[in-house]
């Protein structure tokens, strides 16, 4: 063990990613801000005395982590077997369509209405804690550090609120930091915050490709595997055109975030759909190999390659489109919002 | 970015003016603390002087190397003083005043890499000596700050040793077969 190494106690709330992780310690004077990239760590430390504010938001969180990935990938299995299975068409199929629509619809409404941000600020730093992302999160965080942090520093009495009205919170802004210059030239207004909106034709378009597509893929589940390929396909690729023109359109900040999180869950709802099918497709291909003892694979054997026209892959993809497009529906009819400068 | 003063007008809660949205705000006393800046005292006769600026007044002594220092040197850091020169040291008791920023984790590139390497299999017979190194190299370099445990150096330095036994085995029967044959 390292000398004079500190003991840290882990805090509610933990951020896994792919790659990209972040978590909250506890140590003898300090939180410990954790951020990790696989093979390296980066941290930051909050001193108990020094912490001015913790604040939480409701914010959107889109936030696909490697836990709701493995849910993911075993309901693909799940679906896989069910494909291989007699009983896809009539039990299996249906239930496990409406098993990956509730898990798609829990992570979307977890994400968008029980989602925040959180933020700690010191006298010189102001800091995102990424993993405290969920509303229960932010409340057991809380109730792990407020007693500690009041006990470190005592408590507000009385109206703190008239306190601060004169007192600026958290790390100095850049423009008071530099002392004017005489004669210098007064400083430009800040320039007047874009409007983002929602609704643009590209937004438009790709909201009615998933809402059409979506229910295209789901009412023409009983028709054969090629039409049904075929049809998925006629959808997918303006789907994925518009997806992309939308991420380029709020990257132009001339979008809200919240559709272009749209745009990222669709995409990566592709990637895991079409993942998933290719992996079942090679389980089944795999499975009739070893049945059959024979180590060439003949041209039916390879029939599972065409697994993404089967109906039950077809409902899925069928049923997290509408979901997505319905999600944007609701985002379209969101009242707009110009930011003031007040 | 400094908190808008409209996020105390009620209480802990807070309505976004841009976004709509409802924040919640817990503010603690070192928000309201005045923060004045350090300054040292000029020395008078007779009393101790900081080691780095001879004409100021000490107020502490190092805990690691005991110099005097002044208002301006003094670092403080888990509940103790010390001075510039040993803070940027770490040496001895002030090691753990030197806060690291970061840390690389050689213990997941020793995990990693041997089972990474796998799927481009004949890589291992590079890959899993320079684990084995790796792994002895670096066991005693610092771990993450809040993992404790040393499981997966051992655990890549076992699939390594593995990895290596089996290319060795694999060269010798080849080599044998050969003999054989000839």
């Amino acid at each position: 063990m390292e000398p004079g190494r500190q003991r840290y106690r882990k805090l509610p709330g933990q951020r896994r990613g792919f790659i990209f992780g972040s978590s909250v310690w506890m140590g003898s004077d300090h939180l410990l801000l954790v951020k990790s990239a696989r093979f390296r760590e980066e941290y930051r430390r909050f001193h108990f005395r020094d912490i001015q504010a913790i604040v939480t938001a409701k914010a959107q969180r889109f936030h696909i982590s490697t836990r709701a990935a493995l849910i993911g990938c075993l309901w693909g299995w799940a679906s896989a077997i069910a494909v291989l299975s007699a009983l896809a068409p009539k039990i299996l199929g249906p239930a496990l369509g409406l098993v990956g629509f509730l898990l798609v619809f829990v992570w979307v409404y977890q994400s968008a209405k029980c989602s925040c941000r959180c933020r700690i600020y010191t006298a010189v730093s102001s800091e995102d804690l990424p993993s405290v992302y969920r509303t229960w999160t932010a409340r057991r965080f809380l109730a792990a550090v407020e007693p500690v942090l009041t006990q470190a520093q005592g408590a507000i009495e009385g109206n703190w609120a008239e306190a601060v009205e004169d007192r600026e919170i958290g790390p100095p802004a850049a423009g008071r930091i530099a002392p004017r210059m005489p004669g210098a030239a007064a400083p430009l207004p800040p320039p007047p915050p874009a409007v983002q909106t929602a609704r643009t034709p590209i937004s438009l378009f790709f909201v009615a490709m998933l809402c059409l597509g979506g229910l295209a893929d789901l009412l023409t589940m009983r028709a054969g595997a090629k039409a049904g390929h075929w049809i998925m396909m006629g959808f997918l690729v303006p789907q994925l055109a518009a997806a992309v023109a939308v991420m380029v359109q709020n990257y132009q900040g001339r979008l809200r975030p919240a559709m272009r999180n749209l745009a990222i869950v669709f995409l990566a709802s592709v990637g895991i759909w079409y993942y998933s099918v290719q992996m079942a497709a090679a389980f089944a291909i795999a499975y009739q190999g070893a049945a059959s003892h024979d180590n060439k694979v003949t041209p039916a054997q390879l029939a599972p390659m065409d697994l993404i026209g089967y109906p039950v892959s077809r409902g899925a993809a069928g049923g997290i489109a509408l979901l997505l497009g319905l999600a944007g529906v609701a985002l379209l009819l969101q009242k707009e919002r110009v930011p003031s400068n007040v | 970015m400094p908190l808008p003063k409209w996020e105390f007008l009620n209480g802990d809660a807070a309505t976004c003016r841009f976004c709509g949205r409802r924040n919640t705000v817990r503010l603690f006393p070192a928000a309201l603390a005045q923060t004045a800046a350090a300054h040292a005292e000029t020395a008078l006769d007779g009393e101790g002087a900081c080691f780095d600026h001879p004409g100021k007044r000490a107020v502490a002594a190092c805990r690691q190397c005991g110099r005097f220092v002044c208002q301006l040197c003094a670092v403080e850091f888990a509940g103790a003083v010390w001075c510039p020169s040993c803070v940027a040291s770490s040496s001895g008791k002030a090691r753990p005043a030197n806060s690291d920023t970061f840390r690389t984790l050689y213990d997941t590139w020793a995990l990693a890499t041997p089972f990474a390497l796998l799927m481009f299999w004949p890589a291992t017979i590079l890959s899993a000596p320079a684990v084995a190194a790796l792994a002895i190299m670096k066991w005693k370099q610092p771990l993450s700050l809040v993992r404790r445990s040393r499981w997966r150096f051992v655990a890549g330095l076992a699939v390594a040793l593995m990895q290596g036994g089996l290319w060795l085995w694999l060269i010798w029967y080849t080599v044998a077969k050969a003999r054989s044959k000839a």
